[in-house]
C-alpha cells in the first residue's frame, strides 16, 4: 500500500481500516456480549451518581453533580484513596521483584523445571481468590495462626504477634494472590527474547551480570509494563483481600464501593465512588503504559 | 593475529559435529569457511569466539591458548548472521557498547563510535534505532560494533545472507576493502561459493566437521583434492576410472598420469573440455542430448555411454555449430584433469 492510498490516521480512518480488513468482525460476539452485560450495567451504575434515588426509584429530572462535589471535598475520601493507591503500588512492586527472577530462571532451566515452575505458578489460580484469602487468615491469624503458633511453639515469642488487620497483611495477601499475573507476562516476554543479543554482549566484553542489566532487562520492558499495569489494576480495585485481611475498620476505595452499594444501599454515593475508582484506575494504567512507551521508543519501527 | 585450531572435536549429544578439525590462519588474512549447511561452520566459528566449548583439541589466537577462555575475555569480533544489534540502543550506542563496558568515557566513546561509523559510511545514522535501518545498514552497524574494539580476529557468520543479490556483491567487495585497510585477520563463513571465490585470500572447504582443503580460490577451484571439493565449487564432471601403473585413460586415446592406483575419480571442469567434429575411428566422444544457453556460453550434455553424461561448456561463438543429436568428439588437455580418490577412501 502506498502512503497516498492509506487513509488518514484519524480515529475514523483507523476504524474504517479495521472494518475493511475484516479485523473487527470476529470480535463481534464478544463486543455484543460485553456491551449488553458489562458496558450497559456500568453506564447505568455511573448514571446513578447523577440522579436522586428514593426507595430504589430514580426521580425524574433530578440531574445533579452534588454527589461528586460532596465526595471530592471529603477528606476521608482522599485518605481512603491514598491507602488504595499505595497498598496497590507496594504490592505490585513486590510482585515485580518476586516474579522477575523466577521468570528469568524459567528461561534458563530445562524442560522439566520449566513445567514445575508453570504448574506452581498456575495451580493457585485453580482455587478462588476468596479461598486463598481465607488461607492467609489462617496463616497470619492470632494465637492459633500458623506462624504465631509455630513461633510460640519454638519459644521465640511469648505473645502472638499481630499480623492480621494491618497494611502488612493486606499487602502480603495481595502480593501472593496476584503473583501469577506478573509471572506469566514476564515469562512470555523473557522466553521470546533473542538470545543472540546476550552472546553479542558477551562477545563485546560484557560480563554476565552486566549483560543482564544492559541487555536482558531493557529488552524485557514490554513484559514489565504489561505485568505492572495488570497487577496494579487488579490490586487497586480488589475489595475482598483488604476487607478480610484488613479487618472491620480497614477500608480502601474498593471496600467503600462494596459497603455503600451492598451494605448501606446508598447507590448514589456508591456509584460516585465506583466511577472515581474505575476512572482513576484507568488513568494510572494509561500513565504506566505511557511511561513504558516513552522508555520503549526504540521498538517503534519506521513511522 | 595468527589463529590456530588444532584437532578440535565437538559433540552435540550423539551428533559428532566437529571431527578433529584443524585450521590455521595467518595475520591479516581473509579466510572463507565454505561448506554445505550443517557441516559445522557456525559451530567452528562459535568455538573460536568462545560461545561453544570444544570437547577436545585447542584454539590459539596469537600466542595465547584461548580454548577455555570465556567469550568476554577473548576480544574477538563476531558479526552474527542475524546481526544481533541491541534494539533498545541507537546506532552510536550499539557501536559504543563494547567501549562502555570497558568504562571508556562517554565523549571518547561517541567520538570513536563515530569514527568507526564513518569507516563503514554510516556517520549520518548515529541517532537511529536499529529497527529503522535497512538490512545492509544493520550489517554495517554490526561490523562497526565489532571493529571499534580493534579485535584480534573478526568473525562473520553468513553475514551477507539476508541481503538481496546486488547489495550482497557490493557489501562483499566493501568488506574486503575494509578488512584489508584495517589489516585485521578475518574469517567469514558462507555456503555461497561465489562469495568465497570473490572475497577470500584463501578458502577452507569444510565437509562433515572437518576442513577438506584449504588454498587460494584458484588452487581450490583448479586442483581440488577431494571429489566433494570439486563438486561443491563450481560444476565438475566426476568420471569414475581405474588407474594402473601411474596412469589412466579418461577416454579412448586420452591418458593422464595419476598418483593413485585403483578406483579413482577424474575431475574435469566443463569449460576445459573441447568439442570438435568427430573423425572416423574411436576417439572419446558421443551424442549431444541437451544444450542450453548460459550467458555468453552454451552448456552441452554429451552421452558417452557412461551412466552420467559429460557436461561441456563452450563459448557461444563456435559452440553454436552443434545441436542436440549431433555426434561430437571430446578433447582434453592433461593439465586440466585432476585425479582424486572417491569419498569413502578419502577419509
Ligand atoms: N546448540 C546446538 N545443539 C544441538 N545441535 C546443534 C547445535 N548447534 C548446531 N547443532 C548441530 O550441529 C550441526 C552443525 O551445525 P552448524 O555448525 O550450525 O552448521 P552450519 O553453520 O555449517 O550450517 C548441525 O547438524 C546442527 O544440527
Ligand atoms: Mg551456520
Amino acid at each position: 500500500m502506498t502512503a497516498a492510498a492509506r487513509p488518514a490516521n484519524t480515529f475514523g480512518g483507523g476504524f474504517a481500516r479495521m472494518l475493511s480488513r475484516g479485523g473487527l468482525w470476529p470480535a463481534l460476539p464478544a463486543i455484543v456480549f460485553l456491551t449488553v452485560f458489562f458496558a450497559m450495567p456500568l453506564a447505568v451504575l455511573f448514571a446513578f451518581g447523577f440522579v436522586t434515588i428514593e426507595r430504589g426509584v430514580v426521580q425524574p429530572g433530578t440531574f445533579t453533580f452534588q454527589y461528586f462535589i460532596d465526595t471530592l471535598s471529603d477528606d476521608l475520601f482522599w485518605k481512603v484513596w491514598w491507602r488504595s493507591f499505595w497498598v496497590g503500588t507496594v504490592s505490585t512492586v513486590l510482585c515485580l521483584f518476586l516474579a522477575y527472577p523466577l521468570a528469568y530462571v524459567y528461561t534458563l532451566v530445562g524442560r522439566f523445571w520449566q513445567t514445575v515452575i508453570l504448574v506452581v505458578t498456575i495451580s493457585p489460580l485453580l482455587t478462588s481468590a476468596l479461598v486463598r484469602t481465607y488461607a492467609w487468615l489462617v496463616i497470619l491469624g492470632g494465637r492459633r495462626g500458623v506462624i504465631n503458633s509455630m513461633l510460640i511453639e519454638l519459644d521465640l515469642i511469648e505473645r502472638p504477634i499481630r499480623f492480621l488487620f494491618s497494611d502488612f497483611a493486606v499487602i502480603v495477601g495481595m502480593t501472593q494472590i496476584h503473583l501469577p499475573f506478573m509471572i506469566l507476562p514476564l515469562i512470555t516476554v523473557l522466553s521470546a527474547r533473542d538470545r543472540t543479543l546476550e552472546q553479542a554482549s558477551l562477545g563485546l566484553g560484557a560480563s554476565r551480570t552486566e549483560t543482564f542489566f544492559r541487555v536482558v532487562l531493557p529488552v524485557s520492558l514490554p513484559g514489565i509494563v504489561a505485568g505492572f499495569a495488570l497487577v496494579f489494576a487488579i490490586s487497586y480495585t480488589n475489595f475482598i483481600i483488604p476487607q478480610l485481611l484488613g479487618g472491620g475498620n480497614y477500608t480502601t476505595l474498593a471496600v467503600r464501593v462494596y459497603e455503600f452499594i451492598v451494605v448501606i444501599l446508598d447507590w448514589n454515593k456508591g456509584a460516585v465512588l465506583a466511577f472515581l475508582l474505575l476512572a482513576s484506575c484507568f488513568l494510572f494504567v494509561l500513565g504506566i503504559t505511557y511511561l513504558g512507551n516513552l522508555a520503549m521508543r526504540w521498538s517503534e519501527a519506521d513511522r | 593475529m595468527h589463529v590456530q585450531i588444532d584437532g578440535i572435536d565437538k559433540w552435540f549429544g550423539a551428533n559428532h559435529v566437529l571431527r578433529r578439525c584443524d585450521l590455521s590462519v595467518e595475520q591479516g588474512e581473509l579466510i572463507t569457511l565454505l561448506g554445505p549447511s550443517g557441516c559445522g561452520k557456525t559451530t567452528l566459528l562459535r568455538c573460536l569466539a568462545g560461545f561453544e566449548l570444544p570437547d577436545g583439541g585447542s584454539v590459539s589466537i596469537g600466542e595465547d591458548n584461548v580454548t577455555h577462555l570465556a567469550p568476554n575475555h577473548r576480544n574477538v569480533g563476531f558479526v552474527f548472521q542475524s546481526y544481533a544489534l541491541f534494539p533498545h540502543l541507537t546506532v552510536v550506542e550499539n557501536v559504543g557498547y563494547g567501549l562502555a563496558v570497558r568504562r571508556v568515557s562517554k565523549a571518547k566513546r561517541v567520538r570513536r563510535a563515530m569514527e568507526t561509523l564513518e569507516l563503514v559510511g554510516l556517520q549520518q545514522f548515529g541517532d537511529r534505532y536499529p529497527a529503522r535501518l535497512s538490512g545492509g545498514q544493520q550489517q554495517r552497524v554490526a561490523l562497526a560494533r565489532a571493529l571499534v574494539l580493534q579485535p584480534k580476529v573478526l568473525l562473520l557468520d553468513e553475514a551477507f545472507n539476508a541481503l538481496d543479490a546486488k547489495l550482497r556483491v557490493a557489501m562483499q567487495v566493501e568488506l574486503r576493502k575494509l578488512v584489508k585497510k584495517v589489516g585485521i585477520t578475518t574469517i567469514c563463513v558462507t555456503h555461497d561459493q561465489t562469495e568465497a571465490l570473490t572475497i577470500s585470500d584463501r578458502i577452507a572447504v569444510m565437509f562433515e566437521g572437518r576442513i577438506d582443503q584449504m588454498g587460494t580460490p584458484s588452487e581450490v577451484y583448479e586442483r581440488p583434492c577431494t571429489a566433494f571439493v570439486a563438486d561443491f565449487l563450481g560444476t565438475a564432471n566426476l568420471l569414475r576410472r581405474r588407474s594402473e601403473g601411474g596412469s589412466l585413460e579418461v577416454g579412448p586415446g586420452i591418458r593422464i598420469s595419476s598418483t593413485f592406483d585403483g578406483g579413482v575419480i577424474v575431475v574435469v571442469r566443463p569449460e576445459d573440455v573441447m568439442l570438435s567434429q568427430p573423425i572416423e575411428g574411436d576417439g572419446w566422444g558421443g551424442r549431444i542430448t541437451f544444450s542450453r544457453l548460459v550467458g555468453p556460453s552454451i552448456e552441452f550434455e554429451i552421452d558417452t555411454g557412461e551412466d552420467r553424461p559429460v557436461r561441456v561448456l563452450s563459448p557461444r561463438r563456435g559452440g553454436d555449430r552443434y545441436s542436440v543429436g549431433d555426434r561430437v568428439a571430446l578433447a582434453l588437455s592433461s593439465r586440466d584433469a585432476c585425479v582424486v580418490l572417491p569419498h569413502q577412501e578419502a577419509s
